[in-house]
Formats: C-alpha cells, structure tokens, sequence
C-alpha cells in the first residue's frame, strides 16, 4: 500500500465513508466533520498507522491533507519507500 | 456493584502504556429495577423469562448498556481518572449476562498520544469462567 492509500483509509475510518477520495487540497473547511475531535482521531490514526509520535505544535498545523504529506515527509515517510 | 470511593487525580504525563485497572461486579436485581426505571427500557428480552427462553436466552438476560456501566467509573475515577473525559467508546457485546453473574471489568491503556493529549484504553468485562461479555474501546482526553 502507498503512503497515500495508507492516509485514506485513515480517512475513510475516522469520517466513516469508505468511498472517500482524498484530495491533496481537501482542507477541514471543506468537511464538515472535520472537527476538533475528528482532528485527533485523524491524529491518533496517523500516529497508529505510521509508527510516529507528532508534536503539539505539527497537529496545530495540520489544516489540509496537502499538510499531512508534508508532515509525513518530514518524518520521512513518503511514496516510493518499501512498505 | 462496588460505590467505591477511590479517585485517581492522573495527569497525562503519569500515564503509561500497560497501566491497568480492574473491578469485579456481582449483579443483583435491585441494579436492574433502577437500570429499567431510569432507561424506561420494558423489552420482556429483560424480564420475561419465557420469553428470553423462546428466544434461545438461558432466561432473561441484562440489558448490555447496564452491564457496560462500570467503564464509567473505572474510566472516570481510576483510569485515566479525575482529569479525563470521555470522547468516544465502542462496545461490542460479545455474549448476554445474567443476573448473580460476577464480572471482572478490565481497563487497560493502549495508545498515549501528548500532542493531543489524548488516550485510547482497551476494555473487556470477562465471566469468571474467563469468557469474554464485553470488548471495547475508549479514547479520553486529558485535561490536566
């Protein structure tokens, strides 16, 4: 599984749709469930799923999904490595 | 079931994964009058012996809601305890529990997260026998 398809599945188990396609520009303004709770459940999925524990600070920053491939990346965790 | 009066005043920092607590609980038919009266639930699943019985119960079974109240005060009391408040829970409930049944409830923290300060706790309430009554899942934030 990709790295992307990883982070919509996340998706797709937080807000319950199992036909959701992410969107590198899908913010939390554009979904109305994306709300605060949402946030952690997205946050705790993320850390679950990759193994990695987020800061603070980078939860504040994650608004859109474009963000959590960029925070991914950071961690270096992005397409192209073996999974 | 046990009033206990045990409070834990757990800050996030003072939790760790594997931290467990446990309760055992005996149900007696008073629990179930005030259980019945509170949620106004009359199903004659509860009730009606010969009813449950027809339906392939061994007799009138609790009601699962009732027999999953004892994660509230583990959770709000001990574990995470007096800082903590739920956000979410998910029961399934695996097998019916009758009435003079001993519980063991189990509450055990699987995932810490500090960014959000947020912890996810597995739950499982087992018969005696070590048969499973009751799986489930909490995730709590903590306020302090």
């Amino acid at each position: 599984m990709t790295v992307r398809e990883r982070v919509q599945d996340i998706f797709r188990d937080v807000f319950q749709d199992p036909s959701l396609v992410l969107r590198h520009d899908l913010t939390n303004k554009d979904v109305p469930a994306w709300d605060s709770l949402n946030h952690i459940n997205l946050v705790l999925g993320i850390e679950t799923e990759f193994g990695i524990r987020l800061k603070g600070e980078e939860v504040v920053e994650l608004g859109s999904v474009g963000d959590i491939f960029t925070l991914l990346a950071r961690h270096g965790i992005q397409d192209g490595e073996a999974l | 079931m046990n009033g206990s009066a045990e409070l834990a005043e757990r800050p996030f920092e003072a939790l760790t994964v594997g931290m467990t607590v446990e309760e055992d609980v005996e149900w007696n038919a008073a629990h179930l009058d005030a259980f019945r009266i509170l949620s106004g639930d009359e199903a004659p699943i509860h009730r009606d012996r010969a009813f449950a019985m027809e339906l392939g119960m061994p007799g009138p079974i609790l009601y699962g809601m009732f027999t999953a109240l004892p994660f509230s005060r583990l959770l709000g009391c001990r574990l995470p305890g007096a800082y903590s408040v739920i956000h979410s829970l998910r029961f399934d409930f695996v097998a019916p529990v009758q009435l003079q049944e001993r519980v063991r409830y189990v509450v055990s923290v699987v995932q810490l997260s500090p960014a959000t300060r947020s912890v996810v706790l597995s739950l499982l309430a087992q018969r005696w026998d070590g048969s499973v009554v009751i799986r489930g899942r909490a995730q709590c934030g903590l306020l302090r």
